[in-house]
């Protein structure tokens, strides 16, 4: 536990030395996102400008327009629904990922992309934090490039099992088993702490998937160029021997994606309209950075944990 | 003495009592299930045959009454309101009594009196498949465990349930005209809770499984707006879902019953609210005897204005005709000293919205507004006659045009695409499209950091 502790912390303060990581981090990511935010902005701008409000004197986009757009809007365009403002964003994200909602086609192009960006910039980040220094932009570009090709292997395996898990396991669990479940609970309350309960079947499946591919990572970084089979051997095995420890971290950082959520939440509810407008969306890319910086706290910290407990000095 | 028929004979008699129970409670069961089938069906087929209190029983079966409320409201005539709730905190049965006593006052003001002497409000299950259900003298709806002030939810399906209630017996039975009574019911609905919910409702939704609530404070759904026409036409507690049995019509391909209830928020939006609930309410009087249809609200409606309004009943009603207005072509280049400004309209649907019923030879109508604005701030108004399937207007001014808008403000709305309604030669940029874009943005940018977090 204690040395959980101590890898969260040291891995926050590896990420807080690294302010110029963090940027790169939030400028790559967003620059992934931009292109699709033009193709949708503009879809939004040729609507805006060809289609009379419903309401008239509405100086807002008001909630006809909106359906109105969305009836005749396809690919990116259908995705802009309400509940892309303020704190229904993360929840409409976090809802459909538990929930296992489909998503429309048009998102796939965005999720690959930024399924391959990651890939590509783990190698960098967490060579970053193993060797404990900055990195200059050819060395950033060399070890991004150099782990690449077995890090996009291994997020394409883990993309795979977890895709198989929500085709069998999520169908089960939120298909038949919670039917008849719920259909037996006399409350809505019991209803849905019966549903959370199967969350948490479900969610842990999801956690074990992912901190094997986690671990396989560091695994490569730490150890070396290892053949895939090997690391992911080595990611497993490790997780097998400290899997309290992995976990205790794995909650304790969760713990802090909740107080992150949480803050956002309160903060808009009681905040009602003064977080909205434009400041509602400088709050929402403040949130967007927050949940990098924890991500990138997380792979610190799993790196710091995993040479930790073998033996290697951090 | 006591001992006398005990030992072997008491668990005996236990066992005959717990066997006669278990017997007679299954069978009791078995026939009430038979019962409430059969009402289930009648109530299918025939609603209004339905006795509102066995149609309670029916709908209520799973629930767990607790709570029983009657009170008379002072409407015109009294109707007794009973409440059957389900436990819950105090204050979710009082917003339902409220919306009760409102909707009723404000639908009887509307459309005349109450047509049965009592109703029944059932707070069912959250999974009650007959949430929103509306029969002769009850309705049902639902309170949720997890809920927000800001979501209505549970308000718009009592009132689109109560709005259903003053429709009852004014049209037959005729299976092939339940389109025109369900859209009068959504369309009634839809006007109620734009009008009760003014500037309290927003737009929310059900996360999690459907449990967690979440409202969206800066999407008013009917919003106090200058314009004080109803801003949503649609609400899902008013439609869905669409094979309700308690629906005269079922969705279908070109959904008529929807496209009805859009042709009367045109309607109402062509001759004014006034005129428009006037109409509904002789309507609903003369019409009692349950002979009414899309001709007779046509007739009424024209008598009440002096002026025959069957042209618009004769296309709004004509399926699957398809109304479309738009703009072609929109130019406006300098010429010598001047700019010629060119705009090519054109009706691109089928459907005709004539505005007379006199022929084409003997008049011009005047239809559908067409606004052409000028760089200089000048606002050229037009009309077009609707049945000319495409009209050219020319102007030379010292000043461009900047902007052309058919039906600007948007009093078609049964316009099946709005897209071709307006060209403009100066975009700007909408600084809300912006901000809107940016908040999509972080939502794609959370949405891909909490997929990507999986692998």
């Amino acid at each position: 536990m204690m040395r959980a502790v101590r890898s969260l912390g040291g891995g926050l303060g590896a990420v807080l030395r690294a302010p110029i990581l963090v940027a790169a981090v939030v400028a790559v990511t967003l620059a992934a996102a931009i292109p699709f935010g033009v193709v949708l902005g503009a879809r939004l701008q040729d609507g805006l400008a060809n289609q009379p409000p419903i309401a008239l004197g509405s100086g807002e986009i008001d909630a006809d327009w909106w359906a109105e757009f969305r009836a005749h809007a396809g690919g990116l365009a259908a995705t802009f629904t309400p509940t892309v403002i303020g704190f229904a964003a993360p929840l409409d994200n976090l809802s459909a990922m538990l929930d296992g909602s489909r998503r429309p086609r048009a998102l796939a192009g965005p999720v690959l992309l930024t399924g391959l960006i990651w890939a590509w910039l783990w190698g960098a980040i967490l060579h970053r934090f193993n060797i404990g220094r900055s990195l200059s932009v050819r060395e950033f570009f060399s070890a991004a490039f150099a782990h690449a090709p077995r890090f996009v292997l291994v997020s394409a395996t883990a993309a795979l099992v977890q895709l198989a898990l929500y085709f069998t396991v999520h169908a089960a669990l939120f298909g038949p088993i919670y039917d008849a479940l719920a259909s037996n609970t006399g409350s809505e309350r019991t209803a849905f702490f019966v549903r959370v309960g199967l969350y948490l079947v479900f969610g842990s499946l999801l956690v074990l998937v992912s901190l094997a591919a986690d671990y396989t990572r560091v695994g490569l970084v730490v150890t070396g160029p290892l053949a895939i089979r090997d690391a992911f051997a080595t990611g497993v095995g490790f997780i097998r021997r400290h899997l309290w420890t992995v976990l205790a971290l794995y909650l304790m950082t969760g713990m802090l994606f909740v107080g992150l959520l949480v803050l956002y939440g309160t903060g808009e509810i009681y905040g009602g309209s003064r977080v909205g407008g434009w400041r509602g969306v400088v709050i929402g890319q403040a949130y967007i950075v927050a949940r990098l910086v924890i991500r990138l706290t997380f792979a610190a910290s799993e790196l710091l944990l995993f040479k930790s407990l073998r033996g290697q000095p951090s | 003495m006591a001992g006398i028929g005990g030992g072997a004979a008491r668990p005996l008699l236990y066992y005959t009592r717990a066997v006669w129970s278990r017997r007679v409670q299954r069978a009791l069961v078995r026939m009430i299930v038979v019962a409430l089938a059969s009402v289930a069906v009648a109530a299918r087929q025939a609603p209004e045959v339905v006795p509102s209190a066995v149609a309670a029983l029916a709908m209520g079966l799973t629930l767990r009454q607790e709570f029983y409320k009657r009170e008379v409201i002072p409407a015109i005539p009294p109707v007794e309101l009973r409440f059957l709730l389900k436990p819950g905190p105090e204050d979710q049965a009082q917003r339902l009594v409220d919306s009760t006593r409102a909707a009723l006052r404000r639908l009887s003001e509307w459309y005349g009196a109450f047509p049965f002497a009592q109703l029944t409000v059932i707070d069912a299950p959250w999974h009650s498949p007959w949430v929103g259900a509306s029969y002769p003298g009850t309705v049902v709806t639902s309170t949720r465990w997890m809920s927000l002030e800001r979501d209505a939810s549970v308000e718009r399906t009592l009132i689109g349930a109560i709005a259903r209630q003053y429709w009852f017996g004014v049209i037959p039975a005729d299976p092939a005209r339940g389109w025109f009574e369900e859209g009068l019911v959504q369309y009634s609905g839809a006007r109620a809770i734009d009008a009760e919910l003014k500037g309290r409702h927003y737009w929310s939704a059900r996360y999690f499984g459907g449990f967690m609530p979440f409202a969206i404070r800066s999407l008013p759904l009917s919003p106090a707006a200058p314009d004080a026409r109803p801003s949503l036409r649609r609400f899902d507690e008013l439609q869905r879902p669409v094979d309700a049995p308690w629906r005269r019509w079922v969705g279908r391909d070109g959904n008529e019953a929807e496209r009805t209830a859009t042709a009367l928020v045109s309607l109402e939006r062509y001759i004014g609210w006034p005129a428009m609930q006037q109409g509904l309410e002789a309507y609903r009087e003369r019409f009692r005897a349950g002979t009414g249809t899309p001709g007779g609200l046509a007739t009424v409606l024209s008598e009440q204005r002096g002026r025959d309004l069957s042209w618009f009943f004769a296309e709004a009603f004509r399926f699957p005709a398809r109304f479309d207005y738009g703009i072609e072509h929109f130019s406006s280049v300098p010429e010598g000293s001047r700019y010629r400004t060119e705009v090519k309209l054109r009706r691109f649907g089928d459907a005709v919205f004539a505005g007379t019923v006199e022929p084409r030879e003997a008049s011009r109508a005047r239809s559908l507004e067409v606004s052409i604005r000028f760089e200089d701030g000048t606002d050229v108004r037009e009309w077009w006659d609707g049945r000319d399937p495409a009209v050219d207007l020319d102007y030379l001014s010292a000043s461009p045009a900047i902007l052309a808008s058919v039906d600007p403000d948007a009093m078609l709305l049964l316009d099946a695409d709005t897209s071709n309604n307006r060209r403009t030669l100066r975009r700007g940029v909408h600084v809300n499209g912006v901000r809107e874009t940016l908040s999509w943005l972080m939502w794609l940018q959370d949405l891909v950091l909490t997929y990507s977090a999986l692998v």
